[in-house]
């Protein structure tokens, strides 16, 4: 008994031992930097080294707080990333359903081609995508000469400048580009399912709609289960370099979100310690909400994720 | 008795069936046009004549065709060796970081390691945090993989969402695949290398395409690493172009600059065609490779694995 | 088998472990210190180890090659020197310039910060003046103080580089650091060109067209612009055009086009300040100021429907190319504009962009950069004793008329010749080179030219200054056989016209050229509270500028006015206003001086 007990042990050691490579690089590469956290405590500007006198608490954190006019703009900012973050949270079916119709097209090379094809957006920086966005929706480019030629419009719309539908342009925008990739996982897993299962659903005289619902959706939940977990946990992140582009004077009420936000404040000015500071915060503030999804994850489907 | 209920089934194929067929192919058709028309787009203007383009009159069809947008780009100095390094750190780093993600993947669903949950939840939080750019950028040097080729791979290779993808894929595989092997007395390093491998084919090329395209187009590591000029990727070397326009807006901003210099940074000023020429000069050679890994996502793979 | 694989495991663990720990030397910055920086550099020394008995001005060999990195500003490419420049470089002195540039990063700051805080900013340096500082004070650049009397060409400057070292924080006398950029040996008043920086600029054939009315404000401006739109609403072309476009991209701490645009009352907009030609300083906000006075200018040209309405969304590019380089732009202000028209050949025609007269404006511009334009080098102080003494004779030959005239007129023969009285005649190739590609040939380096242009960006000398050989300045768009060249018939009439050979003539003469003499004085870099405190009212001033130019009636526009006030109290705009007259008083003073 003991001998097998050891046995086990020693199995278990053994197994940490060929993944303990990798995770010393973890150590090094992203856990050992993070004494640079304490600058978030300093007033550090390099290349002024780095000195004990600079000491100065808490400051960063509170100045972002610290009077009424702060405080309506930190609350803007986050309304608009939890709009953003909450419309994509929502919508985050959509890669999957997309993966799962597309394989539903019999003509494969057809579905090769629209898989390879909707992929292309991704490739388009953002900054070119604005280009291609100004291009299209300027005060004399194709949409506004299209709705003045049809007659449904007098004077050009100002699309880019508009302070409406923000929220709402800017997701179109980022489904456009990220959907054809996103689903590249989901198809992978699709191609993973067992083909048996198929064959006896065909058997038993499924239609297409009742397999979907019934064999290939419940095998690719896990799948979404994990990014959608993953997403919660990064909901304070969007991205900046989307709402960077976007951005201008009349619509930047509504579309700077948090890393907008610290990017226009502290990168743009050079002061480190700031942007440290709201780094740490906003991987606090991510982490727990990791474990809560995690949590959820347990309450909701029994198991957790992690 | 099989073959009759088969040929109910094609029976079956209703009404219903045949319209959501219809509705699917129409539906991915648009999604296709809304995908490829910026694309097009962009490739029409850059081998259209500059000025026409500039003045977004190319919509349909391209005008005053000329590749010299691509001549100009092309003619960089060092533009072969930033493709060598290019390809190189591609093929590299996306084995690795395939290699790694389907090893750490696979054995974090083994439930018997030592502290497995603590060792995977350190590994996934690294994804939420980021200690700055300047005590990483001390740790690399320190390492000493500034100015070192190693420095594009060696940070890549544990990427936690790869690793989170890999799990979830192996959990999703019937036990009794690996339990069946163990039975036989196979080691771990046996079973991941001749059970798990040739079963989770399609999300090691998941990873393998998401990893490519990552290393393709990286350059924000070599900005801060790297000031070897042999060592610069291709992204790097193009990127150049895409930037020039700050140093006008600055020197714009200084008023005692003289006119001649500011003339000349105004008239080498990259007009957007370069952007879209540099855009699909890096795009192109990915979307080629991309169908290679296509042909992983085949089903079937699973067909008779447990029975046998 | 079972010990075999245990065993390699283990060693394969500890192996990488002790790989990874050993790389990490003495070095890795820990918390408790000032440990940052490497061990050679000592943050408290203010000068550093030059050896005084080191070898005079002349003795170096050029044996080895080397390479020195450059941390360039002001450059636009990044890697190395290469063509016709680099050929020069390397056939002189047997050295690379491998050049780094925090421009093209897009992240500046990021390179700038951890090259800096790593203590290895590069061989060469080229940055702020107020950057320059902290540098200096955190101990990263040389001291050459004691050699730099030896280079016959940059004593020429002695005078200019003496007064910005003695100026700088932490630096002790005799002790110099950082050399000023742009310099000449013309005086800190004086100013030779032919064209002010900013000013109202049309097309000649179309102003005359109306009449060449005259115009006594700003509103007589409007007008014209109003009446010059209704009579050509398109190009040739037949595409839209506007009196006015603008565009964002270019905004640093408030819209830039209002900012340049308050030159055009002797004003200039410093940071948060209005500082006039006059010497006085009022903040941006004040009414009485010529950023208010801009802001509306702009928005009543909006009301009358001059303004290009896609000027919040569009950036440089898509104005410069579309719209500027076809004449769908009716106002420039920016001298180097007219490149984007002004030809030759549309000379002759009539057509090319001319500086129109206002009675009351008060041009502000300031004199060539006798003391410097506001950048400096400056030499990494990790450099060796061998690669110092070869920096200081490259930018000793970069002062000297052979290197300035590399830097300014590139090659004899291919873009200039020598006349017959010894003055320069631009080739054919010369004006063109920086719009055509032109062919360099294999011995001369090969390549394109602008591609074997000299990448650094920026000089020591400015072309302001005055080449012994030949008398003229290096400035080829001051040598008298350009100017002939230039002379077309758009020129002819505008002088016949208003009576002066060009508009700056044309200022003096009627008193309206406010100079300014040039200073060149190392402002403090910000402390991080008042960093920001300025990206955030930097940000309201902005976006409420942009937002009043395309306000819809005057109430609008005040009351965005005051909103925008308001709210910059709230961010702390008093202590940012504070802060910035007590940096820039040092410049008034200065001016006063010069006067």
């Amino acid at each position: 008994m003991k001998l097998f007990q050891d046995k086990k042990k020693w199995n278990s050691f053994k197994m940490f031992l060929f993944v303990s490579p990798f995770i010393a690089l973890v150590m090094v590469f992203a856990y050992y930097p993070l004494y640079g956290w304490v600058y978030a405590f300093f007033d550090y500007k390099p290349p002024k080294p780095f000195s004990i006198n600079d000491f100065v608490g808490l400051k960063w954190f509170i100045s972002l707080v610290e009077n009424p006019i702060k405080v309506n703009q930190l609350i803007q900012v986050l309304k608009n990333t939890f709009a953003m973050s909450g419309i994509t949270l929502a919508t985050s079916w959509l890669p999957m359903i997309f993966a799962v119709f597309m394989n539903e097209l019999r003509f494969v090379p057809f579905r090769k081609f629209i898989q390879t094809v909707t992929t292309l957006p991704n490739f388009i920086s953002w900054v070119l995508v604005y280009s291609v966005a100004y291009s299209l929706f300027n005060s004399t480019g194709m949409a506004n000469t299209l709705l003045q030629n049809l007659g449904i419009i007098k004077e050009p719309i100002l699309f880019l400048q508009s302070s409406q539908n923000v929220w709402l342009t800017m997701w179109l925008w980022l489904t456009w580009k990220n959907l054809g990739w996103s689903a590249i996982m989901y198809i992978a897993a699709i191609s993973g399912i067992d083909d048996e299962m198929y064959q006896a659903a065909r058997v038993d005289g499924a239609s297409r709609m009742q397999t979907i619902w019934y064999i290939t959706i419940p095998s690719l939940l896990p799948t979404y289960f994990v990014l959608l977990m993953l997403s919660i946990a990064n909901f304070l992140s969007n991205g900046m370099e989307q709402y960077y582009v976007f951005q201008n004077a009349f619509n930047k009420e509504t579309i700077q979100v948090l890393d907008l936000y610290v990017y226009n404040t502290a990168m743009g000015s050079g002061s480190y310690s700031v942007s440290v500071a709201i780094s740490m915060l906003k991987s606090v503030v991510s982490l727990i909400l990791l474990f809560f999804a995690n949590g959820m994850s347990k309450l909701i489907r029994g198991e957790s994720f992690l | 008795m099989s073959k009759v209920k088969i040929q109910k089934h094609k029976m079956h194929q209703s009404f219903g069936d045949r319209m959501l067929a219809v509705v699917c192919y129409i539906i991915y058709a648009l999604c296709a046009v809304v995908c490829i028309y910026p694309f097009y787009y962009i490739f029409i203007n850059t081998i259209s004549a500059n000025d026409l383009s500039a003045r977004g009159v190319i919509l349909f069809w391209p005008k005053g065709i000329h590749l010299q947008n691509y001549v100009s780009a092309l003619r960089t100095d060092g533009l072969f060796q930033a493709t060598k390094i290019s390809i190189l750190r591609t093929l590299i780093g996306t084995a690795g970081t395939v290699g790694a993600s389907a090893f750490l993947g696979f054995m974090f669903t083994q439930e018997n390691m030592w502290h497995r949950k603590l060792w995977y939840r350190l590994v996934v939080a690294t994804m939420y945090f980021n200690a700055g750019i300047i005590p990483w950028y001390l740790t690399m040097r320190n390492l000493g993989l500034t100015n070192n080729f190693w420095g594009y791979i060696l940070p890549a290779i544990v990427s936690p969402f790869y690793i989170i993808l890999t799990k979830t894929f192996v959990e999703s595989i019937p036990k009794e695949l690996q339990e069946a092997a163990q039975i036989d007395g196979a080691g771990i390093m046996k079973i991941f290398l001749r059970i798990m491998l040739p079963v989770i084919k399609p999300i090691m090329a998941t990873i393998a395409i998401f990893s490519a395209v990552n290393q393709w187009n990286a350059f924000q590591d070599t900005l801060l690493l790297v000031t070897e000029t042999k060592l610069y990727p291709l992204q790097f070397i193009l990127y150049q172009y895409l930037n020039q326009a700050s140093s006008l807006s600055s020197l714009a901003r200084n008023t005692s600059s003289t006119a001649s210099l500011a003339a000349a940074v105004a008239t080498t000023q990259t007009p957007t065609s370069v952007r879209m020429t540099v855009t699909i000069i890096v795009v192109v050679p990915i979307m080629l490779v991309y169908p290679i890994f296509q042909k992983y996502f085949v089903k079937g793979i699973m067909v008779g694995a447990v029975k046998g | 088998m079972k010990r075999k694989s245990l065993i390699s495991l283990a060693l394969a663990f500890f192996l990488t472990v002790s790989t990874i720990l050993t790389g990490c030397g003495d070095n890795s910055a820990k918390p408790q210190g000032g440990d940052t920086t490497p061990a050679s550099n000592n943050a408290s020394a203010v000068g550093s180890e030059t050896t005084p008995d080191g070898d005079t001005a002349s003795q170096v060999s050029h044996d080895t090659e080397m390479t020195f990195e450059m941390y360039d500003k002001a450059a636009n490419f990044q890697g190395i020197q290469t063509g016709w420049y680099g050929k020069v470089l390397k056939d002189k002195f047997n050295i690379v310039l491998n050049i780094i540039a925090p421009q093209v990063a897009g992240d500046s700051a990021s390179l700038y910060q951890t090259r800096s805080a790593a203590g290895n900013l590069g061989d060469i340096i080229i940055i702020d003046n107020g950057e320059m500082q902290d540098c200096i004070e955190a101990g990263l650049i040389m001291d050459i103080g004691d050699i730099i009397g030896n280079y016959e060409n940059l004593s020429k400057f002695k005078e200019q580089i003496d007064l910005l070292n003695n100026t700088m924080k932490g630096v002790e006398e005799g002790s110099t650091y950082a050399i000023p950029c742009n310099m000449n040996t013309n005086g800190p008043t004086a100013f030779f060109g032919t064209e002010v920086g900013s000013a109202p600029r049309v097309p000649w054939d179309y102003y005359e067209e109306l009449g060449c009315p005259e115009m006594k404000n700003l509103d007589d401006l409007l007008k014209m612009l109003a009446d010059m739109q209704a009579a050509h609403p398109t190009n040739a072309d037949g595409e839209k055009a506007y009196a006015i476009s603008m565009w964002k991209d270019w905004d640093g701490t408030s819209m830039e086009n209002v900012n340049q645009l308050t030159k055009w009352y002797g004003q200039q907009v410093n940071a948060s300040l209005l500082i006039g030609n006059d010497n006085s300083i009022m903040p941006l906000t004040d009414k009485e100021g010529a950023y208010y006075k801009m802001l509306k200018f702009f928005y009543q040209a909006n009301q009358m429907g001059l303004v290009d309405p896609d000027s919040a969304t569009q950036d440089w590019n898509t104005v410069c190319d579309s719209k500027m380089k076809k004449k769908r732009v009716y106002l420039f202000w920016y001298n180097w504009q007219n490149g984007f028209w002004n030809t030759p050949e549309n000379g002759n025609n009539r057509e090319n962009y001319m500086f129109t007269p206002v009675e009351d404006l008060n041009i502000f511009h300031t004199a060539d950069s006798y003391y410097g334009d506001g950048r400096v080098w400056g030499i990494g102080s990790q450099v060796d004793e061998e690669k110092k003494l070869r920096i200081m004779e490259f930018l000793d030959w970069l002062c000297s008329p052979e290197g300035i005239t590399y830097q300014h007129n590139s090659l004899e023969g291919i873009i200039y010749t020598v006349n017959a009285d010894g003055t320069y005649s631009l080739t054919e190739d010369g004006f063109n080179r920086f719009t055509s590609d032109i062919s360099i040939p294999e011995e001369l380096g090969g390549g394109l030219w602008s591609d074997g242009n000299n990448q650094v960006n920026q000089w020591i000398v400015g072309s302001a200054e005055r080449n012994p050989i030949t008398g003229e300045f290096y400035e080829t768009g001051l040598w008298k056989s350009t100017l002939e060249v230039n002379q077309t018939t758009t020129t002819t009439e505008w002088s016949a016209k208003f009576g002066a050979p060009n508009e700056v003539e044309y200022l003096k003469g009627t008193g309206q050229l406010g100079m300014v003499a040039n200073v060149n004085i190392p402002l403090e870099s910000d402390t991080t509270d008042i960093a920001l405190i300025r990206s955030q009212c930097g940000d309201l001033v902005k976006d409420a500028s942009w937002r009043m130019v395309f306000a819809s009636n005057d109430s609008e526009f005040e009351q965005m006015w005051d909103d925008m006030c308001t709210k910059l109290e709230g961010f702390g705009w008093n202590d940012l206003l504070a802060f910035d007259t007590q940096r820039y008083q040092a410049v008034i003073d200065a001016r006063e001086a010069a006067k």
